[in-house]
């Protein structure tokens, strides 16, 4: 049981990005990905999470094919992006934002689970979920160009929360953010790891990730183009 | 300390120029509602024909002795809601052709989009004319004619709002925790391009005014019995050449203001500008007597002052207000001194206001701060206020590097020509390669438009900008903000570089591992909720920190053991209390450990 990558390639038109990368993450650790500027960290995370088809290779989550049609995808996978504006929408409230993926979730179950009675454990929930990311609530009702990037990238996390992916791909979480921040919002996910979920955790701040992260791997050593196919590319003990 | 009680001045030219138009339409729907209901029905009256504008009839009459204030306000009616239904109609036809368009994609897309343009480039009044010649006299068949040629816009518009939104990070993540691309198009896309169909709905309203006007002067539209503006307009052309001016003159005032007043209100609708978090609108302060606050600082930086600073600051205190009434305490009896040839590091969490600081210190607060306390800058006082005083020293004595990156240049132009205007606004001889050259960039560099820039080279161009014109002072504002460890020591050697080379620098920046890393700094003032809490010599402060917060900051550091901050960041605007950062043991626990 663990999200692995096989043989992922990436290419753009005739630029070769990731050539044959072995990845896995297991559930409950964080795993450190680090690498230079443009050797593909982004791409891959996007494929991890079936956001792009790997050019050659193949993903699975459990076991399972990870789903890669955008209104079919199955939750069990979640991006954590870098910067935090751009992954809320401008023109919802905070306590909005967090409940997406709630709301979404509820209409998935269809008409059994509508009405006050649903509406009133989600507010519960979006509360709950604040409290355990360190929002107070007069922030809930704010926007976001009404708050720090650490706030909104504590929001964002609490939306990965509500979400409850087994995996999540964290690209670049901490880097708009202070240190203080930054250290937050790793011990958050550090926790959320303990709850069994699997973390990918990608920075190029190796001390970051020395410091957070349970095992470090470093992509241009694991398929980056002309750096061959080291033995041993597995990335996890 | 004591708040000032006067509360900011609103803008009310920003105001008028909203309500204005807004005012003018409502008056003139009135007008086009209310005067037929209480003017009855019209009989002709012969023996008042033609009379020129006075007392009994204001706008005067036509030929059949009709009163022309009347008769206008029933044309403008008719016209008002043709007008309506075309604008509702091809607004409606337009948002569903673009987002069927943007959602669909592919071929779909691509079809609906020719559709869009054949229908663009059919001419609109010929078009019209054959529709209603087939139905002479039928106001459907002017809405038809009018609205089945106008979506196009909307369909455009909304497309390309939907298209950018569609690939945003915030749908992807939609997207990943299992929405349906229908919940996607509900919750996120719509709201993106229902404010701009608005929009596209109030401009196509006196469009469509004129249109339907148009067709009926000629005389193609409404018959005389439900007059429009248009077929007014077009009776009116008889008496024209008569002298009775005033046939024309009555419609014709009307469709204008009609016109103007629609035109003006879509401003009120749309997006507006962005509300920008922090400094916003540059210029013009207001200063504030009595403000001065003993801040509680550690510090032991030399009192004494024996050589004058290129800047000194004592005592600033700056309040913010924001749009709903409140005040954001930015900065608090905040004490600074930057001495040439030394670079000074201020750090803090974000939002603690160092931003704001390094603002004051440039001159560029927002417009309605009120600050009190003294800049002095080469030794003259400078009131925060005096914006003729800082427009002699932007860039010549202070330089600003902002934390934009390659958002500072213009994206359209090239690196090269946008740095020799800098250098030549600020009379400073200094020729480009050499400008380039001194932030370790390659002459190349020139060449390449800012969107082309690296992340490391967008903060040297921007460093190579703000030294243009040699300036004594140097503020740099998150200078290695989304760099990594390797490009941020690199861009911290270049500052200390300028400062060896006698500028006085402030860095402000919250990337405290950066600045350990490269020890390039000599003196390091630390800032919370707006106060100064600690300032000394940077190794002193970065091993043996005095204050609690300062420790605090430092442990969080991922090479000092990743330690978050109890609490949460303290709140600046109308904070609830002293904003000390003992208070803030109190708060909530964060993650629940």
């Amino acid at each position: 049981m663990s999200l692995v990558a096989e043989g992922v390639t990436c290419r753009y038109g005739q630029q070769t990005v990731l050539d044959g990368v072995d990845l896995t993450v297991e559930p409950g650790r964080v795993l450190g990905l680090t690498g230079p500027s443009g050797s593909g960290k982004s791409s891959l995370a996007r494929i991890l999470t079936g956001l792009r088809s790997p050019d050659s290779g193949t993903v699975l989550a459990d076991g399972r094919p990870v789903a890669a049609r955008r209104g079919r995808m199955s939750g069990d996978l979640g991006l954590l992006h870098q910067s935090p504006r751009a992954a809320t929408d401008p023109r919802m409230r905070l306590r909005g934002i967090i409940a997406q993926p709630l709301t979404a979730r509820a209409r998935g179950t269809g008409p059994g689970a509508r009405g006050a009675g649903r509406k009133a454990d989600e507010a519960r929930r979006v509360a709950e979920l604040a409290r355990r990311v360190g929002l107070t609530g007069d922030l809930l009702d704010r926007r976001p160009d009404q708050v720090s990037a650490g706030q909104l990238q504590r929001a964002c996390v609490a939306r990965a929360l509500a979400a409850a992916p087994r995996y999540l791909v964290c690209d670049e979480p901490t880097a708009m953010l202070d240190a203080a921040s930054t250290a937050t919002v790793a011990h958050l996910l550090t926790s959320l790891a303990e709850d069994g979920v699997g973390i990918l955790a990608i920075s190029h701040d190796h001390a970051l990730l020395a410091a957070w992260a349970h095992d470090v791997v470093d992509l241009s050593r694991l398929g980056a183009p002309h750096t061959g196919h080291p033995a041993g590319r597995r990335a996890s003990p | 300390m004591p708040e000032p009680a006067t509360r900011p001045a609103r803008i009310g030219r920003a105001v008028s120029g909203r309500v204005l138009p807004v005012a003018a339409l409502a008056a003139l729907v009135v007008y086009a509602v209310a005067v037929p209901w209480w003017a009855g029905p019209q009989t002709a009256d012969f023996s008042q024909a033609l009379r020129g504008p006075g007392p009994a009839h204001w706008f005067g009459t036509d030929h059949s002795g009709h009163d022309l204030f009347v008769r206008a306000a029933e044309g403008l009616r008719v016209s008002l809601a043709i007008a309506l239904a075309c604008a509702v109609t091809a607004t409606v036809l337009g948002v569903a052709v673009g987002a069927a368009a943007a959602s669909a994609g592919g071929r779909v897309d691509m079809l609906l989009m020719r559709v869009t343009d054949g229908v663009n480039a059919l001419p609109h009044l010929l078009l019209g004319v054959v529709v209603v010649a087939l139905y002479p006299g039928s106001p459907w068949a002017v809405i038809a004619s009018i609205s089945l040629t106008h979506w196009p816009q909307v369909a455009r518009i909304v497309r390309a709002e939907m298209l950018s939104v569609r690939s945003a990070e915030y749908v992807e993540a939609a997207y990943l925790w299992g929405s349906t691309r229908r919940a996607v198009l509900l919750r996120h896309l719509l709201p993106a391009a229902l404010p701009q169909a608005a929009v596209g709905l109030v401009m196509l309203l006196p469009h469509a005014v004129w249109h339907e006007s148009t067709l009926s002067f000629l005389g193609l539209g409404l018959p005389p019995d439900e007059a429009s503006l248009g077929t007014l307009l077009e009776v009116a052309r008889g008496d024209v050449f008569t002298g009775a001016w005033w046939t024309l003159a009555a419609p014709a005032g009307v469709l204008v203001a009609t016109t103007l007043a629609t035109a003006g209100s879509s401003g009120v609708l749309g997006p507006g500008p962005r509300r920008a978090r922090g400094p916003g609108v540059r210029r013009g302060t207001a200063a504030v007597p009595g403000t001065a606050a003993p801040g509680a600082i550690a510090r032991d930086v030399p009192a004494a002052e024996s050589p004058e600073p290129a800047v000194r600051v004592r005592g600033l205190t700056l309040r913010l207000p924001t749009d709903d009434g409140r005040l954001v305490h930015a900065a608090t009896g905040v004490d600074l001194d930057l001495h040439a040839g030394r670079l000074t590091a201020l750090v803090g969490e974000s939002g603690c206001g160092k931003s704001t600081l390094a603002s004051a210190l440039c001159g560029l607060l927002p417009q309605g701060t009120r600050s009190a306390g003294s800049v002095r800058i080469a030794g003259r006082e400078v009131p925060a206020a005096d914006e003729r005083a800082w427009r002699g020293l932007h860039g010549r004595v202070v330089g600003l590097a902002g934390q934009a990156g390659a958002a500072t240049f213009t994206p359209v132009r090239r690196l090269g020509p946008q740095l020799a205007e800098v250098a030549a606004s600020l009379g400073a001889p200094t020729p480009v390669p050499e400008l380039l050259a001194r932030v370790g960039l390659e002459g190349s560099a020139a060449d390449k438009y800012p969107h082309e820039l690296s992340g490391g080279m967008a903060a040297r161009a921007v460093l190579a900008a703000a030294l243009a014109g040699d300036p004594a002072v140097l503020v740099a504002d998150e200078p290695t903000a989304g760099l990594d460890p390797d490009l941020a020591g690199q861009v911290l050697r270049l500052l200390r570089g300028a400062a060896d080379r006698g500028t006085a620098v402030l860095v402000i920046t919250h990337d405290l591992q950066a600045l350990d890393t490269a020890g390039a700094a000599d003196a390091v003032a630390v800032m919370y909720a707006g106060r100064i809490v600690e300032h000394g010599p940077a190794e002193r402060v970065l091993t043996a920190p005095e204050h609690p917060y300062t420790g605090a900051l430092l442990a969080a550091l991922p090479g000092r053991g990743l330690r978050p901050l109890p609490g949460l960041p303290p709140e600046l605007t109308d904070p609830p209390g002293e904003g000390s950062f003992a208070e803030r043991w109190g708060g909530t626990d964060v993650a629940g450990r």
